[in-house]
């Protein structure tokens, strides 16, 4: 039995699928374009670093041409060694586009090595105008270097043009498809939304518009429900409670035929006929009554009483009581007798 | 009403779904195009060639040809250099390329001190050829390894013979140098003499000035006023012929002048058109470019050992305006 219970689990796990996925979906998507995209932030930042790392070193030599005590001379050499790890790590942007460019910037960064070098060398060696000549030399290879990486961040620009156009075109996409499945989400959210909806309210018309009919006094409509959940066996119980109150209708109504029967044997007195009307207000179903009584005696209704659906052979009304003109009050009124009159007597 | 509704959400439905896919197969067949990254060394030769005047239609001609010639032979060539004559620009840039070990370098010749202790020097220092394109500067200054360009001193002669013919083997020439004339202009210059000296009737007679126009126009006055008999103006190096033209206009009929140019120029042969100008010496950059390259080439191969020290030099021809179309 699937209940109305579960099929709300259903929608609601159908719910947190599509959500799973297409949450999914996106940060996967996201997750492509960001990994390119560190990729190209991780090689401009190592380019500046060469640069920032070049300029560093010649301001290190600077400091230390100008007082040349060992402190100085410490931080120079952990500058030239932060300038050769730098160019050690140049080698890894290398691409077909830029292998000139690239060569040229650490060969730059060799020669500004070199230069630092010579200079410490000369400047050790009391040589204060060559060491100030190769110093210029070095800071002029810093400046190189500044430049070539500036060409070479402007060269990656336009080699990966296409290819940030691509990942612009790529995210316009993403945000496309994320409408595109929201919107289809909701169709099938609102297709089954509509689904389980009508699957309870169905029932519950049908079963509220057999509990009208009942309260009119037909019991022998079923009940039929085809679902198979909460609302079926409602119904199932509700149809079996018909029955058995037409049963025990018919049971009594048996049980007063036969009593009126027994009653007008003994003797056709005067007196007792004045009995009968009272008897349809003990029935507890006046109204089927009235309407019972009044199948015979309207003719025009009694096509639609012959149908087959009358298993039981029980009298029904075609129509409600209260719609019919004279209602109660003119079964229960003098000239109501006849017409009301038992076939058999 | 009902089924219409129905319908239409139905249809609505699968025209979602397909652009759903569509777009699904889109974001997922991504593939943008990025540079591919190389691990091979770089062993394909760098070469740079390097000028002062990357703005001239002689130097575009000169790259199409040395560009070309780099694609036959698997080098890779850029091409550097200065807009107008900024000398500092210029040598910084031979300075960078030195610095950048590159593997050779191709340079219009710059007759300065600076120019020569950087190649004779620095490049020398550092093992890198250097090959003197359209201009040369000489190898006992500069160390280069050969010079490819016309030879000017042939290109003066060409002129000269022109010129002695034009004037009838009589006549006053002013020859216009820069102010610190360059090997280039001394050729030039020493090219004419040769010609002229073998006519008793012509005066040559040299005057220099910077290539600013109202300084030539300066001197080109001066010149006339000095000598009102003068029939002649060559200019033997970067001076704007029209310039002079204009100053001579201004008194004479320039087209009584005899003037001469050395580098055609739309400017130039436009005014050889008009038959302001006699002649230009046109030169071959094409082929310069090509050659230089190829040569600068087989240098680093090992093929061509040693390169022929005097130059190789490109065809010159003198344009007259008898033979303009």
């Amino acid at each position: 039995m699937t209940s109305i219970q579960h099929k709300i689990w259903l929608l609601c796990g159908i719910v947190l699928c599509a959500m799973g996925i297409i949450w999914g979906l996106l940060v996967y998507c996201n997750q492509l374009v960001l990994e390119q995209y560190n990729g190209i932030l991780q090689r401009y930042l190592r380019m500046n670093e060469a640069s920032e790392r070049s300029q560093r070193a010649v301001a290190a030599l600077n400091e230390y041409m100008l007082a040349p005590d060992d402190e100085k001379r410490r931080s120079l050499d952990r500058a030239v060694r932060e300038l050769r790890d730098a160019r050690a790590g140049m080698a890894g942007l290398l691409n077909e586009e830029n292998a000139f460019l690239l060569a040229n910037h650490m060969n730059l960064m060799d020669s500004l090595d070199d230069a630092i070098r010579r200079t410490v060398m000369l400047s050790g060696m009391d040589n204060g105008d060559q060491a100030a000549a190769f110093f210029g030399q070095a800071a002029r290879y810093a400046g190189y270097i500044s430049e070539t990486t500036l060409s070479l961040i402007g060269h990656e620009l336009s080699a990966y043009d296409t290819f940030y156009r691509g990942i612009m075109e790529q995210s316009r996409e993403i945000r496309k498809l994320g409408f595109l499945v929201l919107g289809l989400v909701l169709m099938v959210l609102l297709a089954f939304a509509w689904w389980l909806s009508r699957g309870i309210t169905r029932p519950i018309q049908k079963l509220t518009a057999a509990a009208r009919e009942l309260s009119r006094g037909r019991f022998d409509r079923p009940v039929e429900i085809e679902s198979n959940d909460e609302i079926a066996f409602l119904a199932r119980t509700f149809d079996r409670m018909r029955i058995s109150i037409n049963d025990l209708f018919l049971e009594i109504r048996k049980k007063a035929q036969l009593e009126a029967e027994l009653d007008r044997k003994p003797a056709a007195s005067p007196g007792k006929p004045a009995a009968q009307p009272a008897e349809p207000d003990q029935s507890p179903f006046p109204v089927q009554h009235a309407g019972y009584a009044g199948q015979e005696g309207v003719p025009g209704r009694g096509g639609r009483n012959k149908r087959p659906d009358r298993k039981r052979g029980v009298a029904h009304a075609v129509q409600p009581a209260a719609a019919r003109p004279g209602g109660d009050a003119a079964g229960r009124s003098g000239n109501g007798g006849p017409v009301r009159g038992d076939p058999s007597a | 009403m009902r089924r219409l509704l129905i319908g239409f959400l139905c249809a609505a439905f699968f025209a979602i779904s397909a652009m759903t896919i569509q777009t699904l197969g889109r974001v997922f067949s991504f593939d943008a195009p990025v540079p591919a990254a190389s691990r091979e060394p770089m062993d394909k030769p760098r070469i740079v060639l390097i000028s002062r005047e990357r703005d001239t239609p002689f130097w575009r001609e000169l790259e199409r040809g040395a560009f070309e010639a780099a694609g036959r032979h698997g080098v890779q060539l850029q091409a550097w250099g200065s807009f107008g004559l900024y000398e500092a620009d210029f040598l910084r840039n031979l300075e960078l390329a030195i610095a950048s070990r590159v593997d050779g370098i191709i340079a219009q010749g710059l007759d300065n001190d600076d120019f020569k202790k950087l190649t004779a020097i620095r490049a020398a220092e550092n093992g890198i050829p250097v090959i003197t394109v359209g201009s040369d500067v000489p190898v006992a200054e500069s160390m280069r390894r050969t010079y490819v360009g016309s030879d000017h001193r042939a290109a003066g002669r060409l002129v000269a013979e022109r010129l002695a013919e034009d004037l009838g083997g009589a006549g006053r020439v002013v020859v216009l140098t820069s102010e610190r004339p360059e090997h280039f202009e001394r050729e030039r210059l020493a090219g004419i003499l040769s010609v002229t000296e073998r006519f008793d009737g012509i005066v040559v007679e040299t005057a220099s000035s910077g290539s600013a126009n109202d300084e030539l126009a300066r001197v080109v006055r001066d010149r006339l006023n000095a000598h009102p008999d003068t029939k002649a103006f060559v200019s033997v190096a970067y001076h704007n012929a029209g310039v002079i033209a204009r100053e001579i206009g201004r008194r004479f009929r320039a087209a009584d002048f005899c003037l001469y140019a050395f580098d055609e120029n739309p400017e130039t042969v436009q005014l050889l058109r008009d038959g302001i100008l006699r002649g230009i010496v046109a030169q071959d950059p094409y082929r310069m470019g090509e050659w230089s390259v190829s040569l600068m080439v087989r240098w680093l191969d090992g093929v061509d050992l040693p390169l022929d020290m005097d130059g190789y030099f490109t065809d010159i021809r003198l344009l007259t305006r008898e033979a303009m179309p």
